[in-house]
């Protein structure tokens, strides 16, 4: 026995040594590199081992002990950094030395601190050296490459490596900017004359088809219109030996079938149609005309309306040409293709010289191309880092399972795995890679506690392999449940508040009758969710249409339509488990007059949204002017929904509800109108709306559709008997009793209407407690009958059951 | 999951079933002034909103299009400012037509058009205006004829420009009501074309969302005619209730649905509301048997008929015409039994 206590408590000891060894790695990790690797100049081993101690121990520290108690400081980013200069990666040496400037350690040690600026000054001047070196290089290549290509007539491709240099030379100096603008202006000419020549080959191509066709019109006996043709090809082509013979055919023909008197009709009706600007339907009955020599004016008014028509399908031809291509330029600007969109770009301007349009894309183009070569020679010179939302500090406390991390990664040149470990335990891993050139990513990851101390580390990657490490350590108390005395107590408790629960009932009761305690509300609007009953049917089914519909609930005045909007608005502002995000307003249209109307709605959503202070100044409304119309409101609505989409990734919803809608009964129908062209609009799909009110008048006097066609109509009509005796008995629940033919009684006299029910309600409680009693019984009930039903509102809609009629 | 139907707001996109031979004939189609017809709640709006959807989103597409809701304009000043809120609220057509607002704002309707149509030229676009609720025009020419020639000049102006009208039967009486110098202003967009119900396959289509049986899918069909309304209006609330027995009886007792029918039966002509009522009581008539009914040859009766059965009010079967769903029959039935009640409790007073 004595021998197996030995042994167990060897084995402890030596289980419970090997975590400190563990824990203390990471120390002989960095010694072994700072004091041997790298004295001796072994920098990839030194390399290796400061990632090794990096890993087991991210964060920087001052004043660490050895094992044999000497003191010192754990600066492993900057020893790394100082190894890979040693192995000339300067882009990774001034990435670790920035890692460690992050880290605030380095600075207190001022001698470590110099030689660590002075060795990345170093390697910043070196590195921007050899970009420059590069880029030169680059840049005379793709020169070469441009004349070599323009020599061989390939101008477009030229043009593409003229872009290319040209971002290259933005990057050097105004020399070589010259010379790339130089070469372009070159080639710009030479792609505009091979246009000119293009369109050139095309008129004749139409020159031909032209003449054919007039040759087709003269020969089916339609000389007039061959004549139109020949004209316009002689326009063009004015030695055509075709047109000419064909034209003086064509005049033959048409002067021996017209005669004068036809001619004369010709001239008048083609000199009006000339002169109200229907130069192609002038020049038919121009031409007919011409064909009589004595007619001098028809010849000068047929030339005006050629020169005209020729001058307008010239323009129209130039237009739908510039069109085209600019639309390629939209269509490769989005696509991403600039190298494409930069060559029809230089076309344009070769043909529209100036087009600030064309210019502005231009220099977009090139600005950006000009960053992205500074980017890439610059090469990347920085870790990937981690900011923390929480937890705030570096050590915390808590008695959660789980802690959540949350915050954001960030790189430069994209992010490609954010992982955390617990121990050694993975327990998150996030692989980034898929998403397009992600820089930014935020987390929010709970992870799992055990008790005592845990250390959480949070790893990130960029996509050039760099990696980032830091940690929270996080102590894990235990709960109350996990304390060793947690069961007795309960034990104890338990005995103790089966006694205290009659006491405390009987004292609630005499309590509640002294102070009269009555919880109902009749009149009011009930705003606290422990009062509202019924309606989870229709609420349930309102959530499930409004992302999609607007809707209209109609009901009796005080059948509870302004609790129901009340509760809708909480239940949508706490509705975040969809791909929508909704942003409910409330809007009373109570005595608001039409003309306000529009500005009583923007006040509205004003006040509910807390709109961002730039979006606020950039509004049309104003409180303290309500000179504010439909227009107004749909443009400040458009930024009321923008600003809204920049706070949520998921789809937004203003969702306005409108409680007395009766009262657009009493305006115009110009504001309904109005109204209606809000939901016709294309930011209307960011738009719900929920109106309540007793009932829309449907008489609409103008043309087109009424606004209400938009909303799907639901009744909000009397609650079912579980529904009304549930609002009975729950709210005096464990204070007062009913009697179950009290509340019978109420059922059946309150037509199950909840405003009556809880006058009933009220009153009956009130008679009991006169009585001081605790139990409302059907007497109490009875007694308030008369006074319940008296009242104005109610009256008309109850009916007393047949058996309470007196028999007489 | 969430309740995916949308009865009563307009839809475009993924919510947007059908209507491939008009988008076609809109988009792609020769004429460029078109007249679609069609009854209340068939779709007009979101058919346009389609269009101009696609155009956004098509890169082929020489057009820009522009939705411009006409409801309320009244005159020459409300369709300057109906068209200036249209260009606000489309930022695309802004942006590609290089178009700025207070540089056109206080120009009149017509020449607002045509500047924005320049621009769009210059910016080598062609100009697609998709008008909205056309019958306002009806009012526009009781107040201000000169406009409406004008606008029929901008609108028809040729190949940088093409027109799309939507309104009920009713935009037929505008050349009545106006008496233009020039034109008449529908010249150009006629014929118009119908925009009729959904086929089968397209109402499948949008009911498959609810995961629906087939029975329930025939049925919804059957009943509605494929009225795209009444089967969103049915397939919302079956998706809510399981019960299609109770929904189709609530819906063909919803005064919203009965104010719907008699608002649409208004805009027809009395000769067609004789024939639809004629047909709801007999269920089920030919040609001949209606002329003879309403005392009118069948073959002055043949266009009515026609445009009747396009549009969705009949249908046609074995060469007799019924009424076009279950639920306008019901409601012409209901509306015919409480005329006979009226004048019978009338004649019993007088005697």
């Amino acid at each position: 026995m004595r021998r197996a206590i030995v042994c167990s408590l060897f084995m402890g000891l030596t289980l419970s040594s090997a975590p400190a060894t563990a824990v203390d790695e990471w120390k002989e990790l960095y010694l072994d590199a700072r004091d041997k690797d790298l004295k001796n100049g072994h920098f990839e081993d030194a390399v290796k081992h400061l990632t090794q101690a990096i890993a087991l121990r991210p964060a920087s520290s001052l004043g660490e002990r050895t094992y044999s108690l000497e003191f010192f400081d754990y600066l492993p980013n900057y020893q790394l950094g100082r190894a890979y200069l040693g192995l000339g990666r300067r882009a990774d040496a001034i990435a670790s030395f920035r890692a460690e400037e992050r880290q605030n350690f380095i600075q207190r040690i001022a001698s470590d601190y110099q030689n660590l600026k002075r060795l990345m000054k170093e390697a910043d001047d070196k590195e921007n050296q050899e970009a420059v070196r590069r880029l030169r290089r680059d840049f005379d290549k793709l020169i070469a490459d441009a004349a070599d290509l323009d020599n061989r007539d390939r101008i477009e491709e030229a043009i593409v490596k003229l872009g290319e240099a040209g971002a290259r030379a933005r990057n050097l100096d105004a020399a070589a900017q010259a010379r790339v603008t130089s070469m372009l202006e070159g080639l710009r000419q030479k792609q505009t004359a091979r246009e000119t020549e293009a369109r050139l080959e095309r008129e004749r191509e139409a020159l031909r088809r032209d003449l054919g066709e007039a040759r087709t019109l003269l020969n089916s006996g339609r000389p007039r219109d061959a004549l139109v043709k020949f004209d316009a090809i002689l326009k063009g082509d004015p030695g055509n030996k075709e047109a000419t013979d064909g034209r003086r055919d064509a005049q033959e023909r048409i002067r021996a079938t017209t005669t004068r008197e036809l001619r004369v009709k010709d001239l008048e009706e083609g000199r009006r149609l000339f002169e109200s600007g229907a130069i192609d339907e002038a020049i038919p009955l121009l031409t007919e005309a011409a064909t009589d020599p004595s007619f001098t004016e028809a010849l000068l008014l047929l030339r005006r309306a050629q020169d005209l028509s020729a001058q307008r399908k010239r323009q129209r031809e130039s237009e739908r040409r510039i069109g085209e291509i600019r639309r390629d330029i939209l269509g490769l600007i989005d696509a991403n293709r600039f190298s494409e969109a930069s060559t029809r770009l230089n076309l344009l301007l070769g043909l529209l010289p100036g087009d600030p349009t064309a210019t502005k894309q231009l220099a977009d183009i090139d600005e950006r191309n000009a960053r992205n070569i500074l980017n890439v020679l610059l090469g990347d010179r920085e870790l990937p880092a981690l900011t923390f939302v929480a937890p705030k500090l570096a050590r915390t406390e808590t008695k959660e399972d789980t802690i959540t991390v949350s915050g954001v990664a960030t790189d430069d040149r994209g992010l490609a795995e954010l992982t955390f470990r617990s121990g050694a335990r993975v327990v998150y891993s996030e692989d980034l890679t898929e998403s397009d050139e992600e820089r930014a990513h935020s987390f929010d990851v709970p992870v799992p506690l055990t008790q005592g101390l845990n250390r959480v580390v949070i790893s990130v990657r960029d996509r050039k392999g760099r990696r980032f490490e830091t940690y929270f350590e996080v102590d894990r108390k235990p709960t109350l449940v996990e304390h060793p005395y947690f069961y007795p107590m309960v034990a104890a408790c338990a005995f103790f508040l089966v006694g205290a629960g009659a006491s405390v009932y009987s004292v609630r009761r005499r309590r509640a009758l002294r102070n009269r305690f009555n919880p109902y509300i009749a009149g009011a609007p009930v705003l606290s969710n422990a009062m509202f009953f019924g309606r989870k049917k229709l609420l349930s089914r309102v959530l499930n249409m409004i992302h999609a519909n607007s809707l209209m609930i109609t009901g009796d005045r005080r059948i509870g339509k302004t609790s129901f909007m009340h509760h809708l608005k909480m239940a949508l502002s706490g509705d975040d488990g969809t791909e929508f995000k909704f942003f409910p307003v409330s809007v009373d249209l109570q005595g608001v007059p039409e003309n306000t109307f529009f500005h009583t709605m923007m006040s509205e959503i004003v006040d509910a949204v807390d709109l961002a202070p730039e979006t606020l100044t950039e509004l049309r409304y104003r409180s303290e002017s309500d000179d504010y119309d439909d227009r107004d409101f749909s443009r400040d609505l458009q930024r009321v929904i923008t600003d809204l989409k920049g706070r949520t990734e998921k789809k937004v919803k203003l969702a306005l509800l409108i409680d007395e809608v009766d009262e657009l009964n009493e305006y115009s129908e110009r504001v309904n109108q109005r109204l209606r062209s809000v939901f016709m609009k294309t930011f209307s799909e960011n738009l719900v709306a929920v109106m309540s009110g007793v009932g829309i008048r449907r008489s609409w006097k103008s043309e087109g559709s009424p606004w209400y066609n938009f909303f799907d109509e639901f009744e909000l009509s009397g609650f079912s008997r579980d529904e009304a005796e549930e609002l009975i008995r729950t709210p005096v629940q464990g204070v007062f009793r009913f009697e179950d033919e009290a509340v019978e009684r109420i059922l059946n006299a309150s037509d199950l209407k909840p405003y009556i029910i809880q006058k009933f309600c009220i009153h009956a409680v009130n008679h009991m407690i006169e009585d001081e009693r605790s139990t409302i019984a059907v007497r109490d009930v009875v007694a308030v009958e008369a006074l319940v039903l008296s009242d104005e509102s109610v009256a008309p809609r109850i009916s007393t059951p047949a058996s309470d009629q007196p028999v007489l | 999951m969430r309740n995916p139907f949308i009865a009563g707001s307009w839809v475009r996109g993924d919510n947007f079933f059908g209507r491939s031979g008009l988008l076609r004939d809109i988009l792609d189609g020769s004429r460029d002034s078109l007249w679609v017809i069609g009854a209340r709640r068939m779709g007009k709006t979101s058919l346009l909103k389609e269009v101009e959807a696609r155009t956004q989103a098509s890169k082929e597409t020489p057009y820009l299009a522009l939705y411009w809701d006409l409801q309320g304009s009244a005159d020459a000043r409300g369709l300057a400012d109906g068209l200036i809120a249209s260009i606000e609220d489309n930022e695309h057509f802004r942006r590609a037509a290089d178009i700025d607002i207070d540089a056109i704002e206080d120009l009149s309707v017509t020449d607002m058009l045509q500047a924005v149509i320049r621009r769009a030229v210059r910016s080598g676009w062609k100009t697609l205006v998709l008008m909205d609720e056309g019958e306002e025009l009806l009012t526009v020419a009781r107040n201000d004829v000169p406009t409406l020639g004008r606008l029929r000049r901008v609108l028809q102006k040729g190949p940088e420009v093409r027109s799309v009208i939507t309104a009920t039967r009713r935009l037929a009486r505008l050349d009545e009501a106006a008496a233009l110098v020039t034109s008449p202003f529908l010249h150009g967009f006629l014929p118009p074309i119908y925009l009729t119900p959904l086929d089968l396959e397209e109402t499948s289509a949008l009911l498959a969302r609810g995961g629906f049986s087939e029975a329930a899918v025939s049925a919804i069909a059957e009943k509605t005619g494929s009225q795209p309304f009444l089967v969103q209006l049915i397939a919302s609330r079956l998706f809510e209730n399981k019960d299609l027995e109770g929904t189709l009886d609530v819906v063909a007792n919803d005064d919203m649905v009965s104010n719907f029918f008699s608002v649409d039966h208004q805009t027809l002509e009395p000769i067609e509301r004789r024939i639809l009522e004629e047909v709801a009581r007999e269920r089920s008539l030919a040609p001949a048997d209606i002329g003879s009914a309403l005392s009118t040859p069948s073959d002055t009766l043949g266009p009515h008929l026609l445009g009747l059965a396009q549009m969705g009010y009949l249908k046609q079967a074995g060469g007799k015409y019924s009424i076009g769903n279950w639920f306008f029959e019901t409601w012409l039935r209901r509306q015919s039994l409480n005329r006979g009640a009226a004048a019978e409790s009338q004649a019993l007073r007088r005697f």
